[in-house]
């Protein structure tokens, strides 16, 4: 699959490291070229440098034909542009965005978006941690 | 008058605002994402004309000036990209919200919210980077670009010889013209006007003719220095003036 991937941090790189192992075509775009020092040494695809706004960079990287796009800056509001982008112009078939802030992440869910929200997902399994400790007890 | 964090109770607003409706005109409600240049200046502008104007910032040095600045203006300390500060805005109630900060994804963001959860009537983005301007008004988001509308601007004044733009519209995709007929060699001059194919997007809108002022019809004819006014697109203008004006 020809998967792009916007921001180049912790989860950004693991997943270009990741799929790039598993033999897809990726393409990773981070605004500080910093950021590629994340890349494993084998890393088989391509990486830019610039806005994930900037739809010229997003065109290099090869949206039009990408069969996923993944939104993983550190900024919400640009992953939320990015993600749109890639859904309603260029009908990317599967976009998936991470979103820290919890209220955005559920407007944004409703209006028909695969959203991350990290946030939620620790809430959940610090929950469960804690119910299983509880469970324990219990017992 | 300004809020540092948490809720402003219902009317809390209309309490604050409540001596600023004098004057002619409706007073309309303005919630104003980005208190820096722009945003002050637009909320100490609609203030001043008695309209209602809650400005959402997130640097608390910026807050502070602006409620020195404009008294009458309320000045909520937050994200505007965060539902609970746009609630505390009261946007619901708002009739135009306004993200004017210098960050293009949080001026989109902000609209998105307050258009699909506010229903506010009339949502409008300020477009830093003009390149944006198209993703704006992809997504559904009304986007303003001061570097664009200058440009245009720039660019009109700049028009020499026979194509004047009295008038522009929808951010200067349309325009009111005035098109002088130099001479009675112009082919406009030998054909009725239903014949002179202009393109489609403009329409002749009156002939000035010495003192008189004609409605022209498709079986008129133009003479050397009528003066013609029409409206047209951006793109039919060049098509406009040559018909009019070769020969």
């Amino acid at each position: 699959m020809k998967m792009l991937i916007v921001g180049c941090g912790r989860v950004g790189s693991t997943l270009a490291n990741r799929y790039a192992k598993a033999g897809h075509e990726v393409n990773v775009i981070d605004e500080e070229e910093q950021a590629a020092v994340r890349l494993a040494s084998d890393f088989t695809g391509n990486f830019f440098t610039g806005a994930g706004l900037d739809v010229s960079i997003l065109k290099t990287a090869g949206i039009k034909d990408s069969d996923v796009c993944i939104a993983v800056t550190d900024g919400d509001n640009t992953n939320l542009v990015v993600a749109q982008i890639a859904k309603e112009h260029y009908k990317v078939p599967c976009v998936v965005v991470r979103v820290f802030d919890p209220r955005r992440a559920d407007f944004y869910a409703r209006r028909g978006l695969n959203v991350v929200s990290p946030v939620a997902v620790a809430v959940e399994q610090i929950d469960q941690a804690v119910c299983a400790f509880g469970e324990g007890e219990v017992s | 008058m300004w809020r540092q964090s948490g809720r402003i109770g219902r009317g809390g607003w209309s309490a604050c605002c409540a001596n600023s409706a004098e004057g002619g005109g409706a007073t309309i409600r303005i919630v104003i994402s980005g208190g820096g240049k722009v945003g002050s200046y637009l909320a100490r502008t609609f203030s001043e004309r008695g309209h209602h104007v809650v400005v959402i910032e997130k640097n608390a040095d910026i807050c502070e000036r602006l409620a020195k600045s404009a008294p009458s203006v309320l000045v909520i300390q937050g994200d505007a990209c965060d539902v609970r500060y746009q609630e505390d805005a009261q946007v619901d109630r708002a009739e135009v919200f306004a993200a004017v900060t210098g960050d293009d994804d949080d001026n989109l963001v902000a609209c998105q919210l307050a258009k699909v959860t506010f229903h506010v009537p009339r949502a409008v983005a300020r477009v830093n980077n003009p390149k944006n301007e198209r993703i704006f008004n992809l997504l559904g988001v009304d986007g303003i670009s001061s570097t664009t509308i200058v440009g245009q601007l720039i660019e009109e004044e700049s028009t020499v010889g026979d194509i004047i733009t009295l008038y522009t519209m929808r951010k200067g995709k349309f325009a009111i013209v005035e098109v002088d007929i130099p001479s009675p060699q112009c082919a406009s001059c030998s054909k009725e006007i239903k014949d002179l194919g202009l393109p489609r997007g403009c329409v002749l809108v009156s002939i000035i003719r010495g003192d008189d002022v004609i409605i022209p019809h498709g079986d008129d004819l133009l003479q050397a220095g009528d003066s013609v006014i029409a409206v047209t697109s951006l793109e039919s203008e060049e098509t406009l003036k040559r018909i009019l004006t070769t020969s």
